[in-house]
């Protein structure tokens, strides 16, 4: 057995590594974020003030967002603000700055404030300072999460997983499944969807319309299969790390594909801002407000732009209709919402448009940019589309038929293959790394939330 | 059903079977993909890295063919129509012989004024089809490109076609002189637009003709005679269709000087090939367009006393931004080429 000591240099180490591998100066923003949060963790257990823990929080807060602002939104803030100004009549000088965003720092920095904020609430205690570096750096999460929250993860450093009982199976699973949905479906959706979002009026409107499907297609098997390769890594290594997505395409309401996408972030933004707003305690019209609030800043996450902001606040509408007609229901009596039959599916396509008309925002530069590729769903019927292929079409239909394939049906698979041998699985594994290789392009681009 | 009731349902296995079955999958995939890799190997940068990737998947490519376990993986690829996915194509096809040179129309204004040439008209009836190809600096001016091109009324874009980290010196990681090629034949475009560079700044090349020498420095002899048979090459074969037009263009200035010096070299002979093909081939100097006066490099340009961010924050890239003024650029050049009925480069907003 390794000592948990020498197994937590040896993972730091390994995952300060990979992460210096894009940028050395990378590793020393990690580093400083995890010296300052263990800092204020520390500080805040030891005082029982009640007021300089609040200052304490405050504080974290403060200086967390202020790195993740100045990285993500200087320049949003100055080009805004001196357009604003100019506007005006005020010459402005410009104050953008060239910073290189560095990989992951969302994720880590919502990590390192769930640690402090549960400390100041008492759901969690200080961690030594060498766990909280494993917590916050653990290579699987690092870059594009899953968001771990400390009580699920720190608990499994002591003691270390047992090497002798590693699930193999659903780790093999997950890093196939993932690496399949990435380098092959997401990677030939791109090379169909990138032209037809740059140049809407190229295409005829059938063109437009399969490729705002495939968009939504490309995007879940981009962010699923890099979370699902760095859940089954984890579990290669010992360690169970949530789950971020469960099949979000047939949910049948906003608020059901909320509960099944990326749901860590869904739950952090619902813990840390949503519930502390008041949530949906304080009357229906703070409720709303709440709502729309989280799904505001949930967008504004996603980076500075006008259009994640559109995306955040279609999301806050859809959230706010669909609270609002089930609060209706229930008080006129009305019927449960149904869980199968026709009105099922017509809740599930209806759902489905609504999000692919929110990813038409997510995915454009500009808000001029979305509106024009919207428009060019209505003006050009009847042209020739000679880019809708069989591969396009058969990769969007992969992927929505395990949106609605039952989990026994994987788990029955799972099964049988966990009773072969090491060579049987590893035969398997090799054939299926064959057909990866073969089916995906030379060279993949990289993934679409490394930019978040 | 749960994650933890999978997991319970599942053997757990030790580590050691773990890393057993990943290291036979390893293993098998690398002789059912042998070529592939093989094919990997040749396209990485010349050195030490590639000889040895190269004899490494040489050896694992030979024993694959030995077993045949290769034809596994090329039956599927010929059910799937991905058959040639693993060939290495080194061809360098270019014209023996260059295109004669345009014979332009011209006609007699009067008998006694001088000889007016005749610009060849497109209009909304007849558009004029154009075609973005190159590495990946031509991507955001290909792009730009289609977004504005089309709202002149006069003209079609084609999607741009970019491919990143590709060039003239290796038709083995992506072989130009077929693919341009086959692109002529199925888009037929009137106005060729080509740029590369930013992946030939070195020495070796491959796909050499026979018995020719290997340059042993980046703008030797031996380089700038076979990197201009390629360039002209290139503009031969794209302006073989009478009356087609190939704008080559200009690598911008680099933030890094070293990077720079090259940039310049290569310049020189696109300029340089460009002039040896009057009426057929017209260079756009991007190097002047963003460093105006020969001044330092800089990721921005005053356009119209609007400050442009035109280069990406990687000192090499062009940013939409920069696409979309090289873009103004492409259409003054083509509207002082043609004639472009009722549209001017004036009259196109080139933000909107």
């Amino acid at each position: 057995m390794v000592r948990p000591h020498r197994w937590r240099i040896f993972i730091t180490l390994a995952s300060y590594i990979f992460y210096a591998a894009w940028d050395w100066r990378f590793a020393l923003l990690l580093a400083g974020s995890t010296i300052i949060n263990q800092g204020f963790a520390v500080a805040m257990h030891r005082t029982s003030d009640q007021q300089r823990r609040t200052a304490l929080l405050v504080a974290t807060v403060v200086v967390n967002l202020g790195i993740l602002a100045y990285f993500k939104y200087w320049n949003f803030f100055a080009d805004s603000g001196q357009a604003v100004l100019g506007n005006l009549g005020f010459e402005v000088p410009s104050l953008l700055v060239h910073t290189v965003l560095p990989v992951g720092i969302s994720f880590f920095t919502f990590m390192a404030l769930s640690y402090v904020i549960d400390i100041y609430r008492g759901d969690q205690k200080p961690t030594t300072f060498a766990k909280f570096t494993v917590f916050l750096s653990f290579f699987p999460h690092l870059v594009a999460g899953p968001i771990v929250r400390p009580a699920e993860l720190v608990p499994q450093f002591e003691p270390p997983p047992d090497p002798r009982r590693i699930d193999t199976t659903r780790a093999f699973a997950l890093i196939a499944g993932g690496l399949f949905k990435k380098v092959v479906i997401a990677t030939a959706l791109a090379d169909f969807v990138d032209p037809v979002f740059g140049a809407p009026n190229q295409y005829s409107s059938l063109v437009v319309l399969i490729a705002i499907y495939a968009y939504a297609i490309q995007i879940y098997a981009d962010f699923s299969g890099y979370t699902d390769m760095a859940i089954g890594i984890a579990l290669l290594l010992g360690f169970k790390l949530p789950q971020n997505f469960d099949r979000p395409y047939s949910s049948a309401s906003l608020r059901e594909f909320w509960r099944r996408w990326h749901m860590t972030l869904s739950r952090w933004l619902r813990d840390y801002l949503y519930i502390p707003l008041g949530g949906n305690r304080k009357g229906r019209t703070r409720t709303y407000i709440n709502i729309m609030l989280t799904m505001l800043l949930g967008g504004l996450w996603h980076g500075a732009s006008w259009t994640f902001v559109i995306w955040g606040a279609l999301n806050g509408l859809g959230l706010v209709v669909d609270h609002w007609w089930v609060s209706r229901r229930s008080e006129r009596g009305g019927r449960e919402p149904a869980t199968s039959g026709p009105r099922r599916w017509g809740m599930i396509f209806l759902t489905f448009n609504f999000v692919c008309l929110a990813w038409v925002f997510f995915r454009q530069d500009s808000l001029g940019g979305a509106t024009n590729l919207l428009s060019h769903l209505f003006t050009n019927w009847g042209q020739p589309s000679p880019q809708i292929t069989i591969g396009v079409i058969l990769a969007i239909a992969a992927l929505m038929v395990t949106q609605f394939t039952p989990p026994s049906v994987g788990q029955r698979l799972r099964g049988l293959f966990s009773g072969f041998s090491a060579l049987g699985q590893g035969a398997c594994l090799g054939v299926v790394l064959m057909v990866i290789n073969l089916l995906g392009p030379y060279g993949v681009a990289p993934f679409i939330y490394f930019q978040f | 059903m749960t994650e933890n009731s999978d997991s319970q349902a599942n053997r757990l296995r030790p580590v050691g079977h773990a890393m057993l079955a990943v290291i036979i999958a390893l293993v098998l995939s690398s002789f059912l993909d042998a070529r592939a890799l093989h094919k990997s190997a040749v396209n990485q940068p010349a050195g030490t890295g590639r000889d040895l990737a190269m004899a490494a998947t040489g050896a694992l490519q030979g024993v694959s063919n030995f077993t045949q376990i290769t034809q596994i993986r090329q039956g599927i690829a010929n059910v799937v129509g991905l058959g040639d996915k693993d060939t290495i194509n080194t061809k360098v096809i270019i014209p023996i012989k260059a295109p004669a040179p345009p014979i332009v129309p011209t006609k007699l204004a009067k008998p006694t004024k001088p000889v007016v040439p005749v610009k060849e008209v497109f209009s909304p009836q007849k558009k004029m089809k154009l075609y973005f190809g190159g590495d990946s600096l031509m991507g955001t001016v290909g792009l730009a490109m289609e977004q504005i091109g089309p709202r002149t009324g006069v003209m079609t874009v084609e999607p741009a076609d970019f491919h990143i980290s590709t060039g003239l010196n290796r038709p083995d990681a992506f072989n130009w002189f077929s693919h341009l090629t086959e692109m002529l034949k199925v888009e037929d475009p009137d106005v060729v637009s080509l740029m590369f560079g930013g992946n030939d700044a070195d020495a070796y090349m491959s796909g050499l003709p026979e018995n020719a020498k290997q340059s042993e420095h980046f703008g030797d002899a031996v380089w700038k005679q076979e990197y201009r048979r390629r360039v002209g090459g290139m503009m031969d074969l794209a302006t073989q269709k009478p009356g087609r037009l190939v704008i080559w263009m200009g690598e911008p200035q680099m933030e890094e000087s070293a990077l720079n010096e090259k940039i310049i070299k290569l310049n020189e002979v696109y300029k340089s090939e460009a002039a040896k093909r009057p009426g057929r081939v017209i260079y756009l100097d991007l190097y002047s367009l963003f460093s105006p006066n020969g001044a330092k490099y800089s990721d921005t340009i005053t356009v119209g006393g609007i400050k442009k961010v035109v280069r990406a924050p990687d000192g090499v890239h062009i940013t939409m931004e920069g696409g979309a003024v090289v873009s103004g650029e492409v259409l003054k050049l083509l509207a002082r080429q043609y004639d472009l009925r009722n549209f001017t480069p004036a009259s196109l907003s080139l933000t909107g």
